[in-house]
């Protein structure tokens, strides 16, 4: 019987391994496509105060992409890892894989949204509905920093544990 | 909402060094840390639905004047009305004495509530449509004022609210505060005001929008 739950449970959490895993991938791939798609639309921008807003939402963007590389980069080393791993330390690596997992797709997120900002100036889209993306980028600063903090605190108790 | 968890963290440490009873002094910081996860889950929710109402506004420029647009920006409204309430709560979590663990149980529970609900409006549902089917909650604004009964007046005052037996132990009459504790709660305040404070008032249903 408790072999039996063993091989559910090891299912359960390979499955939820991959399945984190893809969902990074795909909001990575989408964002790799958002960051080609903007570069078209920039040219088409003309007016000089929405391009300084642009500039400054896109290099914000290039220091996320960044991040979400690295973060996609720790969940395949945590996937990897915790395959040879037991107890304890897979346990910490799957905590490691999730909170690494959730920094890359935030800060992809965010890369995502600044590209659908630059196509929406580009369309001349209508005020209120860019408003609501400024300040959903706004928030994200927030997000971002939260989900940041929590990646940082989880290595730090995870560490401390194997000093 | 800046630093904010790296805030409650660092109380999760001050909690810990404070506290003289090692056990009780874990299980509080394992409930903040639980909590201070959820709320993280429901804010990258968030960055998720920003980020598609975003995108289909810019595939279609007639997405703006369709009813699925409503339905996601109010989906995303809703969504962030229940991340400030698993905030409060967490605030709210943080003041409980260590050794109290009824209370910190029945705060935990009213988290795993709200970001139940999060969650739901996350998978598509609308915040009315899931307060109508919970057994647990009518409202957001009611798992803040229970949990808020609950620090300040003790569990058993609740018990009592909901079935009139129990008797009331005020254990929480004159909880002392240390100067860091309150200094850092202060931050919070200014923290949550600047970022959820709207116009019209804030997320825990205030009236003033005055910063402080």
């Amino acid at each position: 019987m408790n072999l039996k739950l063993s091989c559910v449970l090891f299912l359960i959490v390979t499955i939820t391994s991959v399945a984190l895993s893809d969902s990074v991938n795909d909001a990575i791939n989408g964002a790799r496509e958002a960051i080609v798609s903007a570069e078209s639309y920039v040219n088409v921008i003309s007016d000089e105060e929405d391009m300084n807003y642009i500039v400054s939402i896109l290099t914000v963007a290039s220091t996320d992409w960044e991040v979400a590389l690295k973060d996609q980069e720790a969940v395949q080393l945590c996937l990897n890892k915790k395959e040879g791993a037991s107890g304890e330390l897979q346990s910490d690596y799957n905590i490691l894989m999730k909170v690494s997992a959730q920094s890359a797709e935030v800060h992809a997120n965010s890369v995502r949204l600044a590209a659908a900002y630059v196509q929406l100036i580009a369309q001349k889209a209508q005020e209120n509905l860019l408003e609501n993306v400024r300040i959903a980028i706004k928030e994200n600063e927030k997000i971002k920093q939260l989900v940041s903090d929590n990646v940082e605190y989880t290595k730090r108790q995870v560490a401390s544990k194997y000093r | 909402m800046k630093n904010k968890l790296g805030i409650i963290l660092a109380l999760t440490v001050i909690v810990g060094m404070t506290v003289s009873a090692q056990d009780a002094s874990s299980i509080k910081k394992k409930a903040l840390e639980d909590a201070s996860a959820k709320l993280v889950e429901l804010s990258t929710f968030i960055t998720t639905m920003t980020k598609d109402l975003a995108e289909k506004s810019a595939a279609d420029p007639s997405f703006s004047q369709t009813e699925e647009f409503s339905d996601l920006q109010n989906r995303i409204a809703e969504l962030r009305e229940t991340q400030n309430t698993t905030f409060a709560l967490i605030q709210t979590l943080n003041e409980v004495p260590a050794e109290e663990n009824a209370a910190i149980d029945s705060i935990v529970s009213n988290v795993n509530i709200a970001h139940g609900i999060g969650e739901a409006i996350f998978y598509g549902q609308r915040l009315n449509e899931v307060l109508a089917i919970s057994e647990e909650a009518s409202s957001l604004s009611e798992l803040v004022e229970a949990s808020n009964v609950i620090l300040t007046e003790g569990v058993a005052d609740v018990d009592q609210a909901s079935d009139g037996l129990a008797e009331v132990p005020n254990i929480y009459n004159n909880p002392s505060q240390t100067e860091i504790y309150q200094a850092v709660i202060n931050t919070l305040h200014v923290d949550f005001r600047e970022s959820t404070t709207t116009p019209d008032g804030g997320g825990f249903d205030e009236n003033d929008a005055t910063q402080v």
